[in-house]
């Protein structure tokens, strides 16, 4: 357990030797950290990379799914975890990204990369979501408690709009809303390229560009939670009263925190709605919505790589939980957070290391 | 030129007055210390002038500038410090971590490594940087506080019972701190109930009394003023 130790926690004063970013990326907002970690990190990485090699189509195709998810779970650690507002909103800008890349890409087709800009569009409309109810939400004052309820029902009503647009007169362009039913027939992710476009349906290819993204917002949310921003944010969660007496405007860093984490969640929503070519309000009612909070609380959302590790270990889970009933599965899951917030509050992995942690002490205590 | 003054200031709480008609006035490089039975509104008037709480009518003049209608963080960028009386520390995070959150508003880079590192011996915890701020004692909490407070170089620095909890020794080196940060021309506003640490380092004495500014004067005056004797007295007795 040596790459997770407690004691690095305190480790506190910036080494002058190091460069700006690796202090960073390897800054006190994070648990893991040190040399061993980053080794754990390279291999785990290089496992990532032979994996499509040694496994089948079924479960590649399967892996990168899973992927599909955990910007939606990192965002939720920023909002949540390191700026300490719960927002049940994440599977509303998941939605909003999903409905909108379909929008995009329905009416506008797939050639000369129409799908990027269909992705974008997507994440800068739950951005853009997330500006308008983050202003209302945190120069409203709301807060603790209220904050749950409302996006929550900000969610819930979204989701219950989308649900009543079965008919024909719910179009925007070509593309049909569908109600219940939900949109279909929008083209997968398709990169343009000079010898024919390569369209990037669940295989492979789609594994590799997911792991490169997942890689690249990991590494840049360690960046952004370690940075002046991130201490910020941090000093907001443990005591908003203190970091607005020195001198911060504490609803502008929320309101900050809150776009970039929802902007996440919608990226996942048109990784998703492109992976599958589909998206429905059962991606947003309470069910989903639910899902979210329990990954990120399970596996430690103080803590991306927590968030990101026990993101995918309840995701695998999940999926084989509901090979006995999608209902069955989802007590257990309520089961396992009332568990995990009981017992480790702080989440299942940053527990495990404050126990090691402690268990070290106690060793070299009596050595 | 004062560094704080207040004009007709009142504050009620569902009809319970804690501040009347309060009149109050301190100089640049003052040392002022202000004293009064609990409740009498002592910190309700520190929430008053940082903006924690909008007084029901009145200004607040910080080095006569009107910032009556600031916001709290504001006010706080303009100069002015606080040490609440209730302890405000990140106890999750390090020492260090807790005086970079406090410095990196106004300092980056080196500069702000050497602004921390100054106020981090100022307040002798050089040695405790790398520890849990909630780790710390009672006493060395009260201190990093001061110091974060400190750290910016503020105008006006206001403590809400700097030295509640502190042993002896500790209230005797907080005075000194105290008045070190005054010689290098600090102006410094202190709730303070130790009548002796007041006579260490007050230029003047406030006596606060439901809500209202009851005497003021020097140590001495205070002190022989029968009235406040009365009042103090009286709630002496309650508190024993
Ligand atoms: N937010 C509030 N709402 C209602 N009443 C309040 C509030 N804050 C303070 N009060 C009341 O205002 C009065 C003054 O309180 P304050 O805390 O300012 O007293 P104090 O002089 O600092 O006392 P102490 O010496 O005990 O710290 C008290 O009667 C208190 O109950
Ligand atoms: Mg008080």
């Amino acid at each position: 357990m040596g790459m997770l130790q407690r004691e690095d926690l305190k480790a506190s004063r910036p080494d002058g030797r190091m460069p700006g970013w690796l202090r960073l990326i390897n800054g006190p907002q994070t648990l893991g950290r040190g040399p061993l970690f980053w080794i754990v990190f390279a291999l785990t990485i290089g496992a990532a990379v032979v994996y499509p090699a040694f496994a089948d189509a079924w479960s590649v195709g399967n892996t990168a799914y899973f992927f599909c998810w955990v910007f939606m779970a990192l965002g939720l650690s920023l909002i949540w975890g390191y700026a300490g507002s719960l927002s049940f909103g994440q599977t509303a800008f998941f939605g909003l990204a999903g409905y909108t890349y379909g929008v995009v890409t329905i009416n506008f087709g797939a050639a000369y990369g129409l799908t990027i800009v269909g992705v974008l569009l997507g994440v800068g409309m739950s951005c853009l979501g997330a500006a308008v109810l983050g202003y209302i939400l945190f120069y409203g004052r709301i807060s603790g408690v209220f904050l749950g309820i409302v996006t929550l029902s900000t969610t819930l009503v979204f989701a219950t709009f989308m649900a009543q647009t079965a008919g024909s007169q719910w179009a925007i362009g070509d593309a049909r809303l569908g109600g219940d039913n939900g949109m279909t027939g929008m083209p997968p992710l398709t990169i343009p390229w000079a010898g024919g476009d390569i369209a990037l349906y669940s295989g492979v290819p789609l594994y590799y560009l997911l792991l490169a993204m997942l890689v690249i917002c990991y590494l840049g949310l360690r960046v952004l939670v370690n940075s002046r921003f991130g201490n910020v944010l941090v000093a907001i969660r443990e005591n908003p009263h203190r970091a607005e007496m020195l001198g911060y405007d504490i609803r502008r860093y929320q309101l900050i925190a809150f776009v970039i984490g929802s902007g996440l969640a919608g990226l996942s929503g048109v990784l998703y709605t492109a992976w599958g070519q589909y998206i429905s309000p059962s991606n947003m009612d309470l069910a989903a919505a639910a899902l979210p909070i329990i990954w990120v609380a399970v596996g430690g959302r103080k803590d991306l790589t927590a968030t990101l590790v026990g993101t995918l270990v309840v995701l695998g889970i999940f999926q084989n939980l509901t090979i006995f009933g999608s209902y069955y599965a989802f007590v257990i899951m309520g089961l396992l957070l009332v568990i995990v917030v009981v017992f480790l509050p702080e989440g299942l992995i940053p527990g495990l290391v404050k126990f090691f942690g402690r268990f070290r002490k106690r060793k070299e205590g009596m050595s | 030129m004062t560094i704080l003054r207040t004009e007709k200031l009142y504050k009620h709480f569902d009809g319970v007055k804690v501040a009347q008609d309060v009149n109050f006035s301190m100089e640049h490089g003052e040392i002022r210390c202000l004293i009064g039975p609990n409740g009498a509104g002592k910190s309700t008037f520190f929430k008053l002038v940082l903006g924690e709480h909008q007084p029901s009518s009145g200004e607040i003049y910080f080095s006569d500038q009107k910032i009556t209608k600031l916001r709290s963080f504001e006010r706080v960028k303009q100069g002015i410090a606080v040490k609440f009386q209730v302890p405000g520390i990140f106890s999750e995070l390090s020492v260090w971590q807790n005086m970079q959150i406090a410095v990196q508003n106004h300092l980056h880079g080196d500069s702000m490594t050497s602004a921390i590192d100054k106020a981090l011996a100022f307040v002798r915890l050089t040695d405790k940087a790398g520890e849990l701020a909630g780790e710390l004692s009672h006493g060395e909490q009260q201190w990093l506080e001061i110091g974060m407070a400190v750290s910016t170089e503020p105008r006006l620095l206001l403590l809400d019972e700097p030295t509640a909890g502190m042993t002896p020794e500790e209230t005797a080196r907080t005075g000194e701190m105290i008045q070190e940060l005054n010689r290098k021309g600090m102006s410094i506003l202190a709730v303070e109930h130790d009548m002796e640490f007041v006579r260490q380092i007050a230029h003047k004495v406030t006596v606060l009394n439901f809500g209202e500014i009851f005497a003021e004067g020097t140590i001495n005056e205070i002190e022989a003023n029968e009235e406040v004797a009365r009042i103090y007295l009286g709630t002496a007795d309650d508190d024993e």
